[in-house]
């Protein structure tokens, strides 16, 4: 088990005027190498929950909190570790960009790890060549970089700290069609060449629903929905009614069904369409 | 909503709360000037309960009221410790080498501290009960006049409106940039040194570059949408002042009377400093 979580309670600003209480009793857990994807209306608490992953906020209450291996109840928890396992990669992460060089920023982590000096050069060049940014650009400013460049490096700067876990705020956020899908692949790459568990936040639901193995649909502060990407997708009106969009296919699926159509509702991916229209076809 | 907890705005609805800001302007610095011309232990007391009842009146926990004096608590007592040693008139009520304390010193020790408290206090009324755009719309307009003389009230007023505006987003994006740094593990609170100060520098330049942007941003905008500085601009919320202004200034009279008559008749009975 990656991570256990058990009635997590988050409160901002408690006992002040503006105090939110942000989650309640959320309980989340991950498999080891699990692809989990995190979807949910605006404000109903995404971020919050992760951020509690690496120690970042601390519970207001909770049950059990269990983070590959460290027990993040307890009163002095084991941040360096835990901030090793699990690296986070923010909204907008090219704002943590601050080094002169792109090869320095990168190696910021590795360095505040405390490896030796060749680990954290060998480790960034990895980490950047896995995000294709190309030996021309090590030396130069990350603050002249196109804006898809800084994303990608800003994402080998976590990626260079070899996270088992790799959390990610919506990382494709404000990119274009080519870029959210360079992105996506790096992440897909990590995802299996060391059997890293990703948690996704994303509001892009067409491209969550091809890469995730699993949905936790966040509504107000709960839990509203969990479980395997076709099971989730499949109970269209619940979707809707959690203010959710529906995957291109499930719409399709859906309106279709409306219609009269009899097409199973576990059908949320394009090939799986394909596959079953085509195989009615025959 | 995290950004109206700006300063120490405390945001209830209170007949204190509705004043215009000019009239609690006016009204701050009138109670600043009588707490400090109040020359008796009596004077003070009624300054105190004049501060309570208005506090009353807003609806703010006195809890929240003093803890503004945390911050200064240091500054209260050193005054207390400068006038005790250093006040030598009056009968010794104890000697060591050359200290001396007096009985007038204990008395003008004390007195100087609770005024300094009062006055804390007193102005904290104001930040408690007026939101920061609020007093810079005030103050632009008290200080409107003073243009004649070449006073730039509208620019320094629109400079603190921007200022305060932008407060809340570089403490929001502060804090952003301090988690994703933590997360690379950067180390802020403890460690070394020269750790300690590269985490800095990893916040800073981010916060910087961010700023930057966000300034050269807000001024295109302003510019596309015509701002040409203050000249011939309207505004949105026009302060008006109400029977309930009239109202704060009638009651801040009487105060002000008490306290006249306070120092006329009582301090000739009991003289401090
Ligand atoms: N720093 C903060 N201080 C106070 N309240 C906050 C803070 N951050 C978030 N909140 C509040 O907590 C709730 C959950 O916010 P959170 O950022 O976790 O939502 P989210 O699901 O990530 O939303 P989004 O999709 O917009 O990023 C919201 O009501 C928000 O207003
Ligand atoms: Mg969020």
């Amino acid at each position: 088990m990656s991570i256990s979580i058990k009635k997590l309670n988050y409160v901002y600003d408690p006992e002040s005027p503006f105090s939110v209480a942000a989650l309640e009793d959320v309980d989340f857990s991950v498999q080891d190498g699990e692809y989990v994807c995190i979807l949910g209306h605006t404000g109903s608490g995404k971020s919050t929950l992760v951020q509690h992953l690496n120690g970042l906020l601390k519970p207001t209450s909770v049950e059990e909190m269990l983070v590959e291996g460290v027990d993040l109840t307890v009163k002095k928890p084991d941040m360096k570790t835990v901030r090793q396992k699990v690296g986070m990669v923010f909204q907008y992460p090219e704002y943590q960009l601050f080094e002169e060089t792109v090869l320095e920023d990168v190696s910021f982590g590795p360095k505040n790890m405390g490896l030796p000096n060749e680990e954290v050069e060998k480790r960034a060049k990895e980490a950047l060549a896995l995000v294709g940014v190309g030996e021309e650009l090590f030396s130069a400013s990350p603050f002249e970089l196109s804006g898809g460049q800084k994303r990608r490096v800003a994402i080998a700067g976590v990626l260079s700290m070899k996270p088992k876990v790799l959390v990610l705020d919506e990382p494709i956020a404000g990119l274009d069609p080519l870029g959210k899908a360079e992105i996506l692949s790096v992440i897909d790459q990590y995802h299996k060449k060391y059997n890293a568990t990703i948690i996704m936040i994303s509001h892009n639901i067409d491209d969550v629903v091809e890469v995730a193995d699993r949905i936790v649909v966040m509504h107000k502060g709960r839990k509203a929905l969990d479980g395997k990407t076709e099971e989730v997708f499949s109970q269209h009106e619940r979707l809707l009614e959690l203010g959710l969009e529906l995957p291109s296919v499930c719409e399709l699926v859906y309106r279709l069904n409306l219609l009269g159509k009899n097409i199973p509702t576990t059908i949320c991916r394009i090939d799986d369409l394909v596959q079953f229209v085509s195989g009615v076809k025959k | 909503m995290k950004d109206i907890t700006l300063g120490q705005y405390y945001p209830v609805k209170s007949p204190v709360h509705s004043l215009d800001p000019r009239t609690k302007i006016i009204l701050t610095v009138l109670l600043i000037v009588f707490v400090f011309i109040s020359k008796t232990f009596a004077g003070l007391g009624i300054c105190a309960l004049f501060i309570l009842l208005v506090d009353f009146i807003a609806r703010i926990p006195l809890k929240n009221l003093l803890k503004s004096l945390k911050a200064i608590g240091f500054i209260i007592f050193f005054t207390f410790l400068l006038n005790l040693f250093f006040f030598t008139q009056g009968n010794a009520v104890f000697e060591y080498g050359i200290i001396k304390i007096t009985d007038s010193g204990i008395t003008r020790a004390v007195f100087m501290a609770i005024r300094l408290i009062l006055l804390i206090v007193g102005a904290g009324l104001l930040t408690f009960t007026t939101s920061p755009i609020e007093l810079t719309d005030g103050l632009e307009r008290l200080f409107t006049p003073l243009k004649v003389i070449g006073f730039p009230a509208h620019e320094i007023a629109m400079m603190m409106s921007i200022a305060l505006r932008f407060i809340p987003i570089l403490s929001e994006e502060t804090d952003k940039i301090m988690k994703a740094q933590s997360a690379r593990g950067a180390v802020f609170d403890q460690g070394k040194l020269t750790k300690r100060v590269k985490a800095i520098v990893a916040l800073l330049i981010p916060l910087l570059v961010s700023a930057f942007h966000r300034a050269l941003e807000l001024a295109n905008a302003m510019e596309a949408r015509c701002y040409h500085g203050g000249e011939g601009r309207t505004r949105l919320k026009v302060l008006k002042m109400t029977k309930k202004d009239a109202l704060a200034f009638a009651i801040m009279g009487i105060f002000c009377l008490i306290i006249v008559v306070d120092n006329l008749i009582l301090s000739k009975i009991f003289l401090v400093g």
